[in-house]
């Protein structure tokens, strides 16, 4: 492996690294997605530590090169990423619309209630 | 039999007054009524409470009239109706034609009646691109479930209780489009027909259907469609 891939991923893991920093202390992420993060940017450092284990596994799965194995590697795991975020995102939507049906009725119970009570302070009788 | 007729609305403060009017004088059905607003930001909401009319409003829009219909879905199950009709708020549907939506249902013909304003051809008929644009789509749908549609565009509909219930308590999938509603009902066994009715060309606001959407209607549409048939919900 060049330095030049050794550099680019050890940035790209300290970026990712700090960034789910961040997001977990400020932005209110999941822990599941901090986990997620946190895994990621540890297979970034893993490459550089641990290269002859990547060679070996890119041999045995007739890969030509590591880093065409990590590059493989990380596109599979943005596929099923996105795919999980396409479904998260579509129970999301279904539930917003659900809330925003189920609040518009009990908005206009409210209304009719107050319009009631408003009607019988009015006339007591 | 009770029966509710939805007006949906939004942004249609020039003829929401129109359509409600239409209902309460010229209806030909004996219905509750009641308007549900998607979120409008101009004085539509004004208008309602000046007629003193019955109505919901979404706290956001929800992007499409689809939205509407999962609210009236979910009203019309939890207050016990037994027909849901619905009409869009710019004074395109005649209350005068509800009538006709509605007997197939009471006749228990079928579970979903559409009103087309292409059977018999007469009163107001769209623009010619409009026109094709709806009747390809038709073609395709008729061709995929079988069953005649001559206007799936069409706004005009009404419910019968199985429909209701299903949309209500078993169809918990947010409704995108038109396309996705028809298969929806087609793959839950619920029946449809399109009975001929009379509509009127819009006098003010405007349509939802601009250049922009009239692009992304096909493409939405086709997407919805493959998704659906995909799914094959039951």
């Amino acid at each position: 492996m060049g330095l030049a891939v050794k550099i680019l991923a050890t940035l790209y893991g300290l970026l990712l690294f700090a960034m789910f920093i961040v997001m977990a202390r400020k932005r209110g992420i999941k822990p599941f997605y901090t986990t997620l993060w946190l895994i990621v940017s540890l297979f970034m450092f893993s490459f550089i530590l641990f290269e002859s284990f990547y060679q070996w596994l890119s041999q045995l799965l007739r890969i030509e090169s590591a880093t065409l194995f990590v590059i493989v590697g990380l596109i599979s795991f943005l596929f099923v990423y996105v795919l999980y975020l396409s479904i998260k995102i579509s129970e999301l939507s279904n539930k917003v619309q659900e809330l925003i049906s189920y609040t518009a009725i009990l908005e206009k119970e409210i209304r009719n209630k107050e319009k009631t009570q408003l009607v019988n302070h009015e006339d007591p009788c | 039999m009770k029966i509710l007729t939805v007006i949906s609305n939004y942004n249609e403060s020039e003829s929401i007054a129109k359509t409600v009017l239409d209902v309460i004088e010229n209806g030909s059905i004996e219905a509750d009524l009641l308007v549900i607003d998607n979120c409008s930001t101009d004085s539509s909401i004004e208008q309602l409470k000046r007629l003193k009319v019955d109505y919901l409003k979404h706290p956001v829009n929800t992007g499409g009239s689809a939205g509407v219909i999962k609210t009236a879905f979910a009203y019309a199950h939890y207050h016990g109706y037994d027909i849901y009709c619905h009409m869009d708020g710019d004074n395109q549907h005649m209350a005068s034609e509800l009538d006709k939506i509605v007997q197939p249902i009471l006749d228990n013909e079928v579970d979903v009646v559409t009103g087309s304003r292409f059977i018999t051809k007469e009163g107001f008929q769209s623009s010619f691109t409009r026109r094709m644009g709806i009747r390809s789509f038709s073609k395709m749908m008729s061709w995929v479930t079988k069953r005649p549609y001559t206007d799936i565009t069409s706004g005009f509909r009404a419910y019968n209780r199985k429909a209701i219930e299903f949309f209500a308590l078993r169809f918990k999938q947010e409704i995108d489009t038109i396309v996705q509603l028809e298969l929806v009902m087609h793959y839950a066994g619920l029946k449809g027909k399109d009975v001929p009715v009379l509509m009127r060309p819009r006098e003010t606001g405007k349509s939802e259907i601009n250049f922009t959407n009239a692009l992304k209607f096909p493409f939405y549409n086709i997407i919805s469609l493959i998704g659906t048939v995909i799914q094959n919900i039951r």
